[in-house]
């Protein structure tokens, strides 16, 4: 998974995981200190900030698919609304509300401005990197993602 | 053959609040998990007998199936605001604003300066001392108490208490300044859905999300010289594998203290309210977990009946309790001579506030109709070390009159609500 600028907007310090790093600010350098303040910009998983989407089988028998991440629907879905999605199975994961992406090019900002759109709740980024040939993105938003250096997670 | 080392450390809990079910969300909280947590998928299965003409159980199935985890803590108080808002239900939160909203005003808010100049006053006229977050979630986040009033008329100058080194940080002029926010959280019919996720030794173990979760039981507790202590029984529906870990992000407070505390048991903050060696208050929500339909997860979870249930171990100091459980003495007095069995019961009553160092960030637990169901009788023993006395209570509404069980109070720098 690719890692994109983003921006924390939360109200309270947070300091990052110890063994989670190494952490990149949105420029893509090493940060030095584990808080992160209001303000502060960070490279995060693409999921964490544009959320993703899987579908599952109700029934439980066939494999749960990852469509990818923003939201995403498959072609012979597009047009359901979000009830008859959740029927077939859709879930859409919302990301981190307390962080923005940061959109490169984007006036104001060391890479950018931050988006207009918080990937919160039922707002979801419309845009993906989808894991299926067979999918279609239902709106996309000109986010261009950078790719950052390999950063290994917590885990 | 190598073995892959995943030490049993390596794992984060992260939760989010979720819009509505089905609706999951990244994990924003990231509680410091301690020893006792876990988590399991519990399925119902059955046997399946069928005839023909062997002895052989034929096959089994799956029935049901369902995520239950527990996590123990110590809830900074931002997070705990988060559980508190999980435990006591959807819209329990009702926030008061912080009464200081200001900033600051001059270049003379330096590090080391014993006085602080605000632009305003308001929320500082009245007599006492006030305790303030200087620039809150930047790297000059500071807390320090105040003298009010202040002198001038604007801007405003108050002598900074604490530290008694002054400021911290310097702080430029238009700073922001605030006061707690309250947060009063009473229980509600039902509860918000959350998302959980689950790291056990990251990507080369198991990651595991898991959506549509409500908390069924949770315990505050304490004990002399140790932190307070969060363990939360949860319940969810659905959960999904992920092959990438959240980046883990830990709030930068700090966990409250039981030597913080103050009690105020039964209307007295003196006798028991000043012996009690540990505590704990439970809370059920007893949740509904029957609604299964034509999937083999639930297809909701919904709060059942509540019950809040107070136990606390006391250094026996007087028959007070004893009288007032089992021979309707009335609460803080001792039974006299021919006290015996009786019909009323007298209720008690606590409040229990514990205040960081800081003076900021609080956490009050207001029980307003205790009724007690036991009182331990001290027994004797030859140990030679202090009775003690066990009590048991239960949180009732008095027929009504009550509108809560529990009301929980937290103050913090959250400026929104849960």
């Amino acid at each position: 998974m690719a890692k994109i600028p983003a921006r924390y907007i939360g109200e309270h310090t947070l300091k990052l995981g110890s063994y989670g790093g190494p952490y990149y600010d949105g420029e893509g350098n090493l940060r030095d200190s584990l808080l992160l303040h209001t303000g502060d910009t960070l490279m995060m998983e693409e999921h964490e900030i544009r959320g993703d989407t899987y579908l599952f089988d109700p029934r439980g028998e066939a494999p749960t698919q990852f469509l990818g991440t923003g939201r995403v629907v498959k072609p012979e879905h597009a047009g359901l609304r979000d009830a008859e999605l959740a029927q077939v199975g859709y879930q859409f994961c919302a990301g981190r509300p307390d962080f923005q992406e940061i959109v490169p090019g984007a006036p104001g900002s060391p890479r950018g401005g931050v988006s207009a759109y918080v990937a919160q709740n039922t707002a979801f980024v419309e845009n993906a990197a989808p894991a299926l040939s067979d999918v279609q993105i239902e709106a996309s938003a000109p986010v261009d993602v950078q790719e950052s250096e390999e950063q290994s997670s917590e885990a | 053959m190598a073995i892959i080392p995943l030490r049993a450390d390596n794992a984060y809990v992260a939760s989010g609040k979720q819009s509505s079910q089905g609706s999951p969300v990244a994990p924003t909280v990231f509680p410091r998990w301690m020893d006792g947590t876990t988590i399991q998928i519990d399925l119902t299965a059955e046997d399946v007998w069928e005839g023909d003409s062997s002895r052989r159980l034929s096959q089994f199935i799956k029935n049901k199936q369902e995520v239950k985890f527990k996590i123990t803590h110590t809830p900074r108080p931002v997070l705990l605001g988060f559980i508190e808002q999980a435990a006591q239900g959807s819209g329990s939160d009702s926030v008061t604003a912080a009464s200081v909203a200001t900033t600051t005003s001059g270049s003379s808010n330096t590090a080391g300066a014993t006085s602080l100049t605000l632009t305003a006053n308001t929320g500082l006229t009245g007599t006492g001392t006030a305790y303030l977050m200087l620039e809150p979630g930047t790297a000059n986040e500071e807390v320090v108490a105040v003298t009010t009033p202040g002198t001038g008329t604007g801007p405003y100058v108050y002598t900074v208490t604490t530290p008694s080194t002054g400021l911290k940080f310097t702080h430029a002029a238009s700073s922001t300044v605030r006061s707690s926010t309250s947060h009063a959280l009473t229980d509600q019919s039902d509860g918000n859905y959350f998302t959980w996720e689950f790291s056990l030794g990251g990507t080369s173990g198991l990651i595991l999300r898991v959506t549509d979760c409500k908390l069924d039981q949770v315990k505050v507790s304490g004990k002399a010289g140790s932190l307070l202590m969060y363990e939360e029984d949860w319940v969810g529906i659905t959960s999904v594998v992920r092959t990438t870990a959240s980046t883990v992000t830990l709030e930068a407070h700090n966990p409250f203290l039981y030597t913080q505390g103050v009690w105020t048991l039964n209307g007295a903050t003196t006798g028991d309210a000043l012996a009690v060696e540990s505590f704990d208050i439970t809370r059920k929500n007893n949740l509904d977990t029957t609604i299964q339909t034509e999937q083999l997860i639930y297809a909701a979870l919904i709060f059942g009946n509540l019950n809040v249930d107070v136990a606390a171990n006391v250094v026996f100091q007087n028959s007070a309790l004893i009288g007032q459980t089992y021979f309707g003495t009335a609460a803080g007095s001792t039974p006299g001579a021919g006290a015996t069995d009786a019909q009323a019961i007298i209720p008690g009553s606590l409040t229990l506030v514990f205040t960081q160092a800081d003076g900021f960030h609080s956490v009050t637990y207001t029980l307003t109709t205790l009724q007690y169901s036991k009182i331990g009788f001290p027994t004797p023993k030859k140990d030679g070390k202090h009775f003690v006395q066990a009590l048991s209570a239960s949180s009732v509404s008095n027929q009504g009159v009550n509108s809560y069980l529990l009301q929980t109070t937290v103050t913090n720098s959250q400026t929104t609500s849960y």
